[in-house]
């Protein structure tokens, strides 16, 4: 990479060319609804029951970690 | 702590309570895929309903939900009929919120119920899921921080099932939304009067051939039918591909149907996988 990219003016143009063309005007991410509606309900019951899941995981472990930290 | 709301449906089912999912699980049945980490429902206040939804929730080991902490509660149906608008519970399968009167014009069970629809969530297992429409003004009515935040998302999806909707030819959508209930009369209709059918290899000529196919396909098995997509390969050919869930050989399959339509109607079906 060379200094130049790491001008705040390179940087500028750069976040440009990276505008999410698939949002809509309210700032949603539709392509990302189109490929949830692509799945069955089951399927979409599954996916979300296995993120749930691991997300609960992941905040138990963090409370306990900050148990054990202030013991 | 787990969280199945699978599992709680199931129970609810066998202990046949009459209920409608709304809240966020209801959210995800209808496509969004914002986290939820409850499973909020609407019960019916019928005496006799109450009793069985007792039942199911003594199954599942339920108690109060307060301030994080779980209260052993016996819950029976005279203790549920003097909850006037919510229950927070925690159950040996996660968090379960009773709520009897949502905010939102759809009021309380019968409401909710009205623009509700039949959802496979699981294998075999069918529920009764709030309309997008009835949880969007729910969340508007409510008004939480946490509303505010799901319903640019919301919206949006209901935006795009609407897309998808309206551009379908009718007799199309017609003729879909009739099979799936088995009213073979509705079906036929969107027919001309030389329509030919072909499914699996088998021809069905005319009208006569038309209603022949539609007693006979699917009436052996229950399924749902989710549209995976839906596309006009010309002004009057539509291509839909439909995913059918159900109690066949194999649980699932993608099907492609091939619609050329005269005027309003369907004059030729061909179905494949």
């Amino acid at each position: 990479m060379s200094e130049e990219r790491v001008t705040s003016e390179a940087y500028t143009k750069t976040v440009d060319t990276w505008k999410n063309t698939n949002e809509d005007e309210r700032g949603v991410d539709v392509g990302q609804i189109r490929a949830q509606l692509n799945l069955t309900v089951a399927e979409r019951v599954r996916q979300m029951v296995h993120s749930a899941n691991v997300f609960m995981t992941v905040q138990e472990n963090a409370r306990r970690f900050r148990e054990a930290q202030t013991q | 702590m787990i969280f199945d709301p699978v599992q709680i449906c199931a129970i609810l089912n066998e202990e046949r309570v009459d209920y409608v999912v709304v809240g966020g699980f209801a959210a995800v049945v209808r496509g969004s895929s914002l986290p939820t980490r409850d499973i909020d429902i609407v019960p019916s206040r019928v005496p006799e309903n109450l009793d069985l939804l007792a039942r199911a929730l003594t199954r599942m080991n339920a108690k109060i939900r307060i301030d994080g902490d779980s209260v052993p509660t016996k819950i029976d149906g005279a203790f549920l009929a003097n909850m006037p608008f919510m229950l927070n519970l925690v159950t040996d399968f996660g968090e379960m919120d009773l709520t009897f009167a949502p905010a939102g014009r759809a009021g309380g069970y019968d409401g909710w119920r009205a623009g509700a629809t039949l959802e496979t969530i699981s294998d075999g297992l069918m529920v009764v899921v709030a309309s997008l429409d009835d949880v969007i003004d729910s969340k508007r009515t409510a008004n939480r921080a946490k509303d505010q935040a799901a319903l640019p998302y919301l919206e949006s999806l209901r935006d795009e099932l609407r897309r998808r909707s309206r551009e379908i030819p009718n007799a199309i959508t017609m003729y879909q939304t009739a099979h799936d209930r088995k009213d073979v009369a509705a079906s036929l209709a969107q027919f001309t009067l030389d329509a030919r059918v072909v499914d699996d290899g088998r021809t069905y000529e005319g009208i006569d051939g038309v209603e022949t196919f539609l007693r006979k396909a699917g009436s052996e098995y229950t399924y749902t039918r989710t549209v995976i997509s839906a596309e006009e390969i010309t002004a009057k050919c539509w291509r839909v591909t439909n995913r059918l869930e159900g109690n066949f050989p194999g649980g699932q399959v993608d099907l492609s149907y091939e619609f050329h339509l005269e005027g309003e109607l369907i004059a030729r079906l061909t179905i494949a996988p």
